[in-house]
């Protein structure tokens, strides 16, 4: 009996271990020494004590409240999916395991030997699936977009899998242990494969879907950017109409000698009109430099989207910008945070502005975004990239640590993030590649 | 302090002499004026054998050279000249000229009346940074090069590196900026004594530190950032 208790508090250190070690590196979290205690004394140890009562089941209790603590952490819903995988993934490596030290040792007869090669396989096994699995999700994040209803299916699925996979170890035969983990485990494999599938093909929808949309974004913004254009030719006709009309004035004034005339009507009039106009055509001129259409859709979008909230936008494009070696879809997602932060922060502030630029330092195409921002509010560079940061409310601060995210994938891209009060300044380094 | 100023509109230029003349004269701190043209050319000339502290340039040069051109040329030959750029509003690409040309500031003629003080604002901070070049070179400062750009920085300024996760990616954090760039920590903790390799992923300025969790075994920095340090590695910041 000794030895069964011993072997039985072997395997659930190390299983619990696995299984935290599993989230952890998933996730790529830091454990304070205070929380590893709490996870310890509140989920661990009460699953180990309760399972002898109530089985297998105790481990849903381990599993839920790890569930609930790792989304705790990082308030991203998918997370709870992770450690559902990180649960199947381990019994199956539990299960095969079992399997290969049955079919090695079976005939020895070794205990001591059986529970050191399982324990070993066990832990190999949870390594090389943990490594995989990381892997593939990095993947699948960096190229596709996860939204919320993609991930709620997702979590669904994988807690409904872990039921159902609970069920199924409950009715194991311990009389017939060895054929019965056998069918479990091609079962589960059955199973994980069809929600693998099925996972994946809900992600790959939803990322066609997400495609569509961005493509019919970017004729929209493509369209509006034509329009901008046409209405600057209009204003250009406009413009040299009214020449006539305000040369003529102007002779008027000098004609009678009216001197204080001239000056009010130069002024107030003429200089006045001239600076308003002049802001957005000269945005719109400089995207004539910028070569990259869909991006040029995107700049007019936002400098229209400026307008409206009553931002001044200015825009440098002083040489051509031809070609930028990221993926489109990639491009327009940073340039699109970027200015809708800097639109944002910008807003409502005393003389906020925002100003754009694409300049070539020799073979690297940098682009500076920098805006002001409300002075009363003190910002720090190292804040600004934590999930959910944001000077205006709740729900807002996704958008900078998803950029972060973005070119920490993209290895010929850096991003440099400066504040010299009253500016906040972006730098976006992009490398040829 | 030696100025040049190039401008194609005769009276502008003759304006903008005047003002600097006169400022010149009131404070007489060392400023002279050694070429005012309409023409880039002799400028050029005289970058040939010698060179000024200070450039006040128009943007439209009516000239093949334009302003930049002319700005670019200036860098090549002196790195920390001040250079102000003279531009109407429409020609204004303010960041452009300040990551180009490093371009010190820049003066808007549209409005005749604010040209003045303007220009002796500027011309007075060009002063304060020509009086520091000689004060610089007790502050010791380390090269940084990111694509396509040098960074000097301060060694005082520096808080930690921090070896981002899956790439060769290395984040410098600055008192309020975060400079990305390729390398290798390795490289950087041997370049100055405070600096300590503190965990497999940092490097932190030990005279940045505010204090020490060493049960979390986080480290505070005086700017409120926090990094890690590991348990083998604790053991030499304790000291």
């Amino acid at each position: 009996m000794d030895v069964l208790t011993g072997k039985m508090l072997l395997m659930s250190i190390i299983q619990f271990s696995m299984m935290l070690f599993f989230c952890t590196y998933i996730l790529d979290l830091y454990w304070s020494k205070k929380q590893l205690i709490t996870i310890i004394i509140i989920i661990f140890l009460p699953t180990f004590l309760l399972f002898p009562f109530i089985g297998a089941w105790s481990m849903l209790y381990c599993l839920s409240l790890l569930a609930i603590m790792m989304y705790r952490e990082t308030k991203v819903v998918m997370n709870i999916l992770h450690v559902c995988m990180a649960l199947i993934l381990l019994v199956i490596g539990d299960n095969i395991s079992n399997i290969l030290t049955f079919r090695l040792f079976n005939g020895i007869g070794n205990e001591q030997l059986s529970i050191i090669s399982y324990f070993f396989f066990y832990i190999v096994f949870g390594l090389i699936f943990a490594f995989c699995y990381k892997r593939i999700v990095k993947y699948l994040i960096s190229r596709w977009v996860i939204n919320s209803f993609v991930s709620y299916i997702s979590v669904f699925l994988g807690i409904t899998t872990v039921i159902f996979m609970y069920i199924n170890i409950m009715a194991i035969d311990h009389d017939n242990f060895y054929e019965s983990v056998q069918n479990n485990l091609a079962m589960f494999l059955i199973y994980f494969v069809l929600l693998s599938i099925s996972v994946f093909v809900v992600l790959y929808l939803a990322f066609k879907q997400y495609k569509m949309k961005q493509r019919e974004q970017e004729m929209k913004n493509f369209e509006s950017y034509v329009t901008s254009i046409e209405q600057i030719n209009q204003d250009m006709r406009k413009f040299k109409h009214d020449y006539i009309n305000i040369l003529s004035s102007l002779r008027t004034f000098i004609d009678d000698k009216n001197y204080e005339g001239l000056h009010t009507y130069f002024y107030d009039h003429i200089l006045e009109a001239n600076h308003h106009e002049q802001l957005n055509q000269q945005a719109m001129m400089m995207l004539n430099n910028l070569k990259i259409n869909s991006l040029k859709g995107l700049v007019t979008t936002k400098i229209l989207q400026a307008q409206s909230h009553h931002v001044p936008f200015y825009i440098e494009i002083v040489e051509e910008i031809t070609d930028i070696d990221v993926d489109p879809i990639l491009l327009n997602r940073m340039v699109g945070i970027l200015l809708d932060n800097a639109i944002e922060a910008a807003r409502g502030v005393e003389n906020g502005e925002v100003r754009m630029a694409f300049i070539h330092m020799g073979e690297v195409v940098l682009l500076v975004v920098s805006n002001t921002f409300d002075k009363k509010i003190a910002i720090k560079v190292h804040e600004i990239y934590q999930e959910g940061f944001s000077t205006k409310g709740e729900n807002r601060g996704l958008g900078l640590a998803n950029l972060r995210q973005i070119t920490n994938d993209l290895h010929n891209v850096n991003l440099n993030t400066k504040i010299s009060s009253p500016y906040f300044i972006q730098e976006v380094e992009f490398r040829k590649e | 302090m030696d100025i040049i100023i190039c401008e194609d509109d005769i009276a502008q230029l003759e304006r903008a002499k005047k003002t600097i003349e006169n400022y010149a004269m009131i404070e007489d701190n060392g400023m002279k004026i050694v070429l005012a043209t309409t023409n880039p050319d002799d400028v050029l000339a005289f970058l040939e054998n010698d060179k000024a502290d200070c450039y006040f340039l128009d943007i439209d040069l009516n000239h093949e050279i334009t302003g930049i051109a002319l700005g670019t040329k200036i860098r090549e030959k002196d790195p920390i000249a001040s250079l102000v750029y003279i531009t109407t509003h429409a020609e204004m690409s303010y960041l452009t000229f300040i990551y180009k040309l490093a371009a010190l500031d820049f003066i808007i003629k549209d409005h005749p009346d604010l040209l003045k003080d303007k220009l002796l604002s500027t011309l007075k901070e060009a002063h304060r940074r020509y009086l520091k070049i000689g004060e610089q070179d007790n502050i010791q400062k380390f090269q940084i090069k990111t694509t396509g750009r040098t960074h000097n920085i301060d060694f005082q300024n520096v808080y930690f590196f921090e070896a981002s996760p899956g790439s060769h990616k290395i984040i410098l954090h600055l008192e309020n900026e975060h400079l990305e760039f390729y390398g290798r920590l390795k490289d950087y903790e041997d370049l100055h004594e405070d600096f300590y390799r503190c965990h497999k992923s940092f490097i932190v300025n030990r005279s940045k530190i505010k204090n020490i969790d060493s049960k979390e075994r986080i480290i505070f920095l005086d700017n409120d950032e926090v990094c890690y340090v590991s348990a083998r590695l604790i053991k030499g910041l304790m000291k």
